[in-house]
């Protein structure tokens, strides 16, 4: 009786105590390469009133807009892989770490059929350069038909901070076996190179739209390069391609280049490179309020800061120095 | 020898049927009482020599006239201890007979014997001398009990043969010229024989049965005395019935006396005590089992026709009494200052399954004890102490089970928990995740002990669960776990600090198995000191 009852105590400590569990350290190399929203979210000082908003001049509120819009697409590109990395892999190669598959988020009821997996691989003759992919897979699909909605890679920086990457969103695949990316909107296809190994981080991005249903245009597309050092400083260059200015059928090249300071000064250069309109410059400088202190704007005469002519730039825009690290 | 023995008890029986009323007033006893576990290096320790001193100290104490402050137990002494304590207890008793007292000593052994010198640990305390040095001590009456191996040498130092001497009828009086005088000897066995426990009764047959006899076993005569002859006669004739079957075989306590005067001498008074259990008369003859909470056999009384008072301290005890073809069982109370009668009523059929006795044997053999503490463990390996598993203190308690599975063996249970902090330094980063690592170990381990006066070095091995955790600060990663189970080996030592308490200084060594990155051989250590409580 005493053999038989130590017998079950061990049976029963063996049976719950195999060694299992996710504790890793390799797991958080792994996660550790995924880019976080953050590492890559344009930050500009933000209009903090009503009297600010109601006043803001023109470029800075594109600006503004602009920022918002593209981190709003972060998050909804790179929140997934953020969502993703805050649980731990479900498995684990030597060379790679597999979230899932995971059923599609069913409060949403879409794509209830389908689900989805990720998987970061490590280079195994550059440790550090990760490469990674999140698909989604439809049920009744054959078992290899992954179509690729997220890609990208991760190279490790020769300094202590993150590295250098690129992701992509790619629709078109998964979009034509039926996947739902009505949550995506109009987006199509969206690139990222990020560098955040040294001050200032920068980070481009290209995005290009579905053709407008009905319309003989081409695809608006769009481009921005951001970058930002640790003190608030930060310049933006986007280019907008597509038919805006609607005299003719012609497609637009609008550029627009904004560097701001800390503090929230800032200007604005727009600049028509091609398409109707091609030539026209706009300069616009702005202060602490994000009132314009200056407004050069050629074919709307009357809304030049301080006056028409406004004169020369240098006498009421800030003075913002050449980008670098702090 | 058994019978030569067995008439010596005859006859001292029949002594005692015609025996005049024992008294025991004017008498102003001490006693030296003594138990030793341990008698050195060449010689197992024994399990019950402290236990039965402490039982006969507390009859005597209770039931046999000897005041608390007259009485010194000595438990795990030396040789020059029991000498120390047998000076001051004569000093004190030189005291009283200068004041006019009578007086009566007691020692009491329970230890190893052995090569004719008593084994007080280490320590030896030659037969010869000690017999001299009671023959010597200033007191009217001395009482030599020895409860050991091959103790009978004591009463053969003296010339006699082995056995014991007839015994005239003698009384101690409070004055005149027939006052006993001289010494006693009560030894457990012969010269020639070992002295035997029993883990059914805890503790060595011959004290048991003394003490039940002291308790009221022995009072044949009915009078609510158990006197020196009638204390010797049964347990007697109750260690021989209950050894002759043992492997050792049986044993035979041996009696001597000088004494001059006559009449008997009352070694404890149930009568007056009025606490305990009565059978009546009427109440069926045969052996009764008193069990107490402990599971201990507390009294072991054979009733014939006449009643018996058996003065137990106050407690519930369990009673067993063997039928043929079934027990008849059941539970009493004992009260402070009450006697309580345990008629027939009392008790209800039962299989021999449920023996009481039984069942006690399990208990007494094993001890329960608990214990609380901390420690420290670390990872051998150096990267791995670094990042994966951090250098952790734990606190803990244990359980542990003594001589459940077999003697000196400890079966224990034990938990503890942890918790440090760690980093892990990130390649793709160049930073670190820092973290808060939390254990949690559930053990159970078997050791082997070497029962010693003061240290018990022990030694064995031990299976943990191991759950392990860590959360990242701020969130940086989704909290990871780790469970698996270690085997490991384990030593140390217990420094035993009292009757009950100890404190535990132990290593352990354990394997970890670790397999989520890649199949690891890893090992860590612990330290860890507690304190045990035994229950």
């Amino acid at each position: 009786m005493t053999s038989r009852r130590l017998a079950l105590t061990l049976a029963v400590l063996c049976a719950t105590g195999a060694a299992c569990g996710n504790y890793s350290n390799e797991d958080l190399e792994f996660m550790n390469a995924l880019p976080e929203s953050s590492d890559l979210r344009v930050n500009m000082p933000a209009v903090t009133s009503a009297v600010e908003l109601a006043n803001e001049a023109e470029l800075a509120k594109s600006t503004h807009d602009t920022t918002r819009g593209l981190n709003g697409l972060l998050m909804g590109l790179v929140g997934i892989v953020d969502a993703v990395r805050s649980y731990p892999p479900t498995g684990r190669t030597a060379t790679s770490r597999i979230w899932g598959p995971f059923p599609t988020d069913r409060a949403k009821m879409k794509n209830l059929d389908w689900e989805t997996k990720m998987i970061v691989s490590r280079d195994v003759t550059d440790l550090g350069r990760f490469d990674y992919e999140i698909s989604a897979h439809h049920d009744g699909a054959a078992d290899t038909d992954w179509p690729v909605l997220i890609s990208g890679w991760f190279q490790v920086g020769k300094t202590a901070r993150r590295g250098m990457g690129h992701v992509e969103l790619v629709t078109a695949t998964a979009r034509a076996e039926g996947y739902d990316t009505s949550d995506l909107g109009t987006l199509d296809h969206l690139e990222i190179d990020y560098d955040t190994s040294a001050d200032p981080v920068m980070v481009t991005m290209h995005i290009t739209d579905l053709p407008a249903a009905g319309s003989a245009d081409p695809a608006p597309t769009a481009a921005f390069t951001y970058a930002q050092n640790a003190s608030g400083q930060g310049e933006m260059t986007f280019d907008l391609i597509g038919n805006f200015i609607l005299v003719t059928t012609a497609v637009e090249d609008l550029r627009i280049t904004s560097h701001w300071l800390g503090t929230g000064e800032g200007r604005a250069d727009l600049t028509v490179i091609s398409g109707d309109g091609a030539g026209a410059q706009q300069t616009e400088c702005w202060g602490r309020s994000f009132q314009a202190t200056y407004n050069n704007k050629p074919w709307a005469q009357g809304e030049d800061v301080p006056g028409s002519p406004p004169g020369d730039p240098a006498d009421f825009c800030p003075v913002i120095p050449p980008l670098s690290g702090p | 020898m058994k019978r030569t023995s067995l008439t010596v008890a005859c006859v001292l029986a029949a002594i005692l049927s015609i025996a005049p009323p024992a008294r025991a007033e004017g008498l102003h006893r001490f006693a030296v009482i003594v138990g030793n576990d341990t008698g050195g290096s060449d010689t197992r320790p024994l399990l019950y020599a402290r236990a039965d001193a402490r039982k006969v100290h507390d009859i005597l104490t209770r039931l046999g006239g000897v005041a608390a402050a007259d009485a010194q137990l000595l438990l795990d002494g030396t040789a020059q201890d029991l000498l120390t304590a047998l000076a001051q207890t004569e000093r004190r008793a030189a005291e009283a007979r200068a004041r006019g007292e009578r007086t009566a000593l007691v020692l009491y052994y329970s230890g190893h014997a052995k090569d004719g010198a008593l084994r007080l640990g280490d320590t030896r305390l030659p037969l010869d001398s000690l017999r001299a040095r009671v023959a010597a001590s200033p007191v009217d009456v001395r009482i030599a009990i020895l409860d050991s191996c091959k103790s009978g040498e004591l009463t053969r130092t003296k010339g006699e043969t082995k056995g014991a001497r007839r015994a005239p009828a003698f009384q101690i009086q409070a004055e005149g010229p027939r006052d006993a005088k001289g010494l006693v000897i009560l030894t457990s066995s012969s010269s020639d024989e070992d002295s035997q426990e029993s883990d059914l009764v805890g503790g060595s047959y011959f004290s048991h049965h003394l003490a039940s006899g002291l308790l009221g076993g022995a009072d044949k005569s009915g009078d609510g005395r158990v006197t020196l002859f009638e204390a010797y006669a049964y347990a007697y004739e109750r260690t021989v019935a209950d050894t002759a079957e043992t492997a050792a075989g049986p044993q035979h306590p041996t009696f001597s006396y000088d004494l001059a005067g006559n009449g008997d001498l009352v070694l404890t008074d149930v009568a007056a005590r009025r606490e305990g259990v009565y059978l009546p008369r009427e109440a069926p003859g045969g052996v009764y089992y008193l069990v107490d909470r402990q599971g201990y056999v507390a009294a072991e009384i054979v009733k014939n026709e006449g009643d018996r008072r058996i003065a137990l301290p106050p407690g519930r005890y369990r009673v067993k009494r063997r039928l043929a073809d079934r027990l008849r069982v059941g539970e009493i109370d004992v009260s402070s200052g009450q006697m309580i009668t345990l008629d027939e009523g009392r008790l209800r059929d039962a299989p021999f399954s449920d023996d009481p006795v039984k069942g006690a044997m399990r208990v007494d053999v094993s001890r329960w004890s608990i214990g609380v503490g901390g420690g420290f463990q670390a990872v051998f390996d150096a990267p791995t102490r670094e990042s994966l598993f951090p250098p952790t203190g734990l606190f803990g308690v244990e359980l542990q089970l003594r001589d459940f599975l077999r003697r000196d063996w400890v079966w224990g249970l034990d938990g503890a928990i942890g918790g440090a902090n760690g980093a892990v330094p990130l390649s793709t980063t160049g930073g670190a995740a820092a973290f808060k690592f939390n254990e949690l170990s559930l053990a159970s381990s078997l050791v082997v002990e070497w029962p010693h006066r003061t240290l018990t070095p022990f030694v064995g091995g031990r299976l943990a669960l191991l759950l392990m955790t860590r959360k990242f600060d701020g969130d940086a990663f989704p909290p990871q776990y780790f469970s698996t189970l270690s085997p490991g080996i384990v030593g140390g030592v217990t420094l035993r600090l009292s009757r009950s308490f100890g404190l535990v200084v132990r290593g352990r060594v354990h394997y970890l198995l670790y397999n989520v990155d890649e199949n690891r051989s890893l090992g860590f250590w612990e330290l860890q000191t507690a304190v045990s409580y035994d229950l």
